[in-house]
């Protein structure tokens, strides 16, 4: 178990990343930190580097895609810290209205954390986000020719089918034209 | 489509040869292609996605209590310790506290559940090294668990038993004596594998300094679990950040310093035994608590029993809408990570107020512990990354969801 | 989308295959013929070589049930082969993504003649539980099914009671015609 109290812990990130951090709560019993994509990388060699937060485990990445609100993605990073066993996670809110081809940037941390070039190849694949700097940007989960950004809100999340017996131009792609209706 | 490359041979005699997605060493649907100078692997690049099944985005058509569905069929080996993540994570956004009993019931669930995961890592890793038979003792061996899981959850494999705010049902009468049973004749069984392989020559010879990998690599690459044990590193998400009052519970981390195919045998191994020692602690510490505890009693997040459905108007109407709409947890974000049979499975939830999550994360361990794949084989000879891929113990639902 | 029509160019049509076609149903052959073909039915009945082939959970049913307690070896399914040119029947265990229908499809061609296809689960029946962008609904869009065995995943026996009728629809000479097309739609995606 951790010896620190999260409240500790949250001074700790505070002081570690200074202002790169816009803002820093306790959400659920774990320290949020929200900070501007163009400093993700200082933020994450900070936080991994520093001898008071010691994070150098990137649990996971993923997006979220909040639409209709704006700023509509937001890059999430959570962190672990085996010398301290505690969490930390480092939100980048990234606005984006763009259409269904155009793809949000931020900057790749994959030689911070060998873990992220897999991550972020998941998050390119299915929220269609372009990292600056990934060494291999392929597709990770859906085949390489696949049209769209699957976890992308507007998506349909049966897919965007091709015709089928019964069908209409209006309702094409939908459940109702499977049912039938 | 792109993937089909079959072999291409090269001016200077290396080939580039697909160990394609359907192998019997692969463990289910992953492609490797490999480069190779003779029998020596010189690049591995794996191409996963084949069995992607777009739970996450499922997840945000259907209500909480039914994503719990969905979640069983991710890490198939080990059902129920996805529910438990997933359970976890909802409950931390709702802020109530899960009574001790449903606690202990799920403790001894999660531990019956490693061990069927890693019966089925020794079966099928060992086989692939050669010694075949080692499958079907440890499908026997299996095959007693499932008869308890189908005891409790009414399933072999999906029972979808562990719901958010305790446990389906309370257990069922001769569970315990099921129980016992199972209990007092596994540390035999777990004897006659340690005779048959820990000492065998054959074994050691192929898993001794195959597919090592150092601290710094494994942590840079996120490993944890059974991977990072095998470093020398004792983290385990039981100890380090404890869920399901583990705190009450006395078992020991087993490591090992090499980091080979070996050591993370070797660590596995000592898991089931104190996967073991749990389950009877889980068993004692459940009969001291109230029958009839295993789901928490809040206002709006607890399906009313049927008794009172029939009494009053205000507990069908809420019957009604439990099942239907579904719980509603307050707006908000919530991490939860358990530690299962490959490493830490977290799921993070965010929450908008409504009946639907906006967005469920699944942190599956065998995605990331696949991502070192190439780091563990190039070097070595092509034997060695069938026992490489059945070191690290993927299970590509969980890689590809 | 694919023109029905216009499929293969050089494919031959089902009237080459006429002859072979009718010869399959009982009765249309002579005495010594008929009785040829039943003793190879028998025999191919009793010696279906499944190919290993898992895609997700209900590739670990099947493989509980060639373990010990349910043993599929005693219906004749002695071993399975990993290569798709020895194998006889291909059960479909598990959800097919689109990124691997191409795969099967490939497998299916490279089995030889005469060979049979069992859809385990409901997910390769139809989908299943997951009705996503990702998923074939069903793999008979894909390849042609003999036997659908429901559940997620089916028990052991179930997975022998669909290998029994399979057994009794190729003994009886009902099985589907092997160079049949798939079943299901053919529209892609």
């Amino acid at each position: 178990m951790s010896e620190l109290t999260l409240t500790h812990w949250q001074e700790l990130v505070h002081n570690a990343l200074g202002d790169t951090a816009l803002s820093i709560e306790c959400l659920n019993g774990a320290v949020v930190v929200m900070v501007d994509p163009e400093d993700i990388r200082h933020a994450a060699l900070q936080l991994r580097d520093n001898p008071n937060t010691r994070l150098d485990i990137l649990s996971h990445m993923t997006a979220v895609d909040y639409s209709p609100r704006d700023p509509r993605f937001e890059v999430v990073y959570e962190l672990f810290s085996l010398q301290f066993k505690q969490r930390a996670r480092v939100k980048c809110a990234l606005p984006f209205d763009g259409g269904e081809y155009d793809k949000p940037q931020i900057d790749s941390i994959h030689d911070i954390y060998l873990t992220a070039n897999w991550h972020e190849r998941e998050c390119a694949d299915l929220f269609g986000i372009a990292f600056a700097g990934h060494p291999d940007p392929r597709r990770i989960l859906l085949p390489d020719d696949w049209d769209g950004h699957p976890l992308r809100k507007e998506y349909p999340f049966d897919g965007k089918r091709a015709w089928k017996l019964g069908s209409s131009v209006a309702n094409a792609g939908t459940m109702e034209s499977d049912l039938g209706l | 489509m792109a993937d089909f490359q079959v072999i291409e041979r090269r001016a200077d005699n290396t080939m580039v040869v697909n160990m394609g997605p359907q192998h019997p060493s692969t463990h289910g649907v992953l492609r490797l292609v490999l480069e190779l100078d003779g029998e020596r692997v010189i690049k591995c690049i794996p191409h996963i996605g084949y069995l992607h099944t777009a739970i996450e985005k499922l997840s945000e058509e259907h209500n909480y209590t039914k994503n719990i569905t969905h979640y069983c069929r991710m890490d198939y080996l080990a059902p129920m310790n996805n529910e438990l993540a997933y359970c976890l994570a909802v409950e931390k956004l709702i802020g109530e506290e899960v009574p001790a009993r449903a606690s202990y019931i799920r403790v001894v669930m999660h531990e019956l559940t490693r061990i069927i995961s890693h019966l089925v890592w020794m079966g099928t890793h060992v086989m692939d090294l050669g010694a075949a038979t080692a499958l079907v003792y440890a499908f026997t061996q299996r095959e007693k668990i499932l008869d308890l899981y189908e005891m409790i959850g009414g399933q072999r494999m999906m029972t979808s038993y562990i719901r958010i705010g305790g446990v389906k049902e309370d257990l069922p009468e001769g569970f315990e004596e099921a129980v016992a049973e199972w209990h007092a004749q596994f540390p035999e069984f777990l004897k006659l594998m340690d005779t048959l392989l820990t000492k065998n020559p054959i074994l050691m010879n192929r898993t001794i300094g195959i597919a090592p990998l150092d601290r710094a690599t494994s942590i840079s690459y996120g490993l944890v679990g059974p991977l990072l044990r095998a470093v020398g590193v004792e983290q385990d998400v039981r100890k380090d950040e404890p869920y399901c009052r583990y705190e009450e519970f006395d078992f020991d981390v087993p490591t090992q310093p090499e980091g080979d195919v070996y050591a993370r045998y070797l660590v596995r191994l000592e898991e089931m035994r104190q996967s073991h020692r749990l389950v009877e602690q889980g068993m004692k510490k459940i009969a001291e608590t109230k029958p009839g505890t295993h789901m928490w009693e809040t206002e709006h997040f607890t399906p009313p029993k049927r008794i009172n459905i029939e009494r009053d108007i205000e507990n069908l109407i809420h019957h009604f809408k439990y099942w239907t709409e579904g719980i509603k947890p307050p707006a908000g974000e919530a991490y939860a990570a358990v530690e299962s049979s490959k490493g830490e499975l977290g799921f993070y939830v965010v929450s908008d107020g409504s009946a639907k999550p906006v967005r469920v994360k699944v942190r599956g361990p065998s995605f990331v512990n696949l991502a070192a794949l190439p780091a563990m084989v190039e070097g070595g000879l092509i034997a060695d990354v069938v026992a490489a891929i059945g070191s690290i113990d993927i299970v590509l639902g969980e890689v590809d969801r | 989308m694919p023109d029905p029509d216009k499929r293969m160019i050089n494919a031959p049509s089902m009237d080459d295959y006429r002859p072979y076609i009718d010869g399959w149903r009982p009765g249309q052959q002579g005495i010594l013929m008929g009785k040829l073909d039943q003793i190879l039915r028998l025999a191919q009945t009793n010696s279906l070589w499944p190919m290993t082939f898992g895609l997700a959970c209900c590739a670990i049913e099947m493989m509980s049930t060639g373990a010990a307690r349910f043993d599929m070896a005693r219906f004749g399914a002695e071993v399975f082969r990993a290569t798709p040119r020895q194998a006889d029947v291909m059960i479909v265990p598990g959800r097919l993504s689109w990124k691997m229908a191409p795969v099967i499809r490939e497998l299916w061609e490279q089995m030889p003649h005469p060979k049979w296809c069992i859809s385990m689960g409901a997910c390769a029946s139809c989908g299943g539980v997951f009705q996503t962008y990702s998923i074939v609904h069903g793999v008979d869009q894909i390849v042609p099914v003999d036997i659908y065995i429901p559940g997620c995943p089916p028990r052991p026996e179930a997975l022998l009671d669909g290998l029994i009728k399979l057994q009794n629809k190729i003994r009886s000479g009902r099985a589907k015609n092997p160079f049949a097309e798939p079943a299901g739609r053919m529209d892609g995606r």
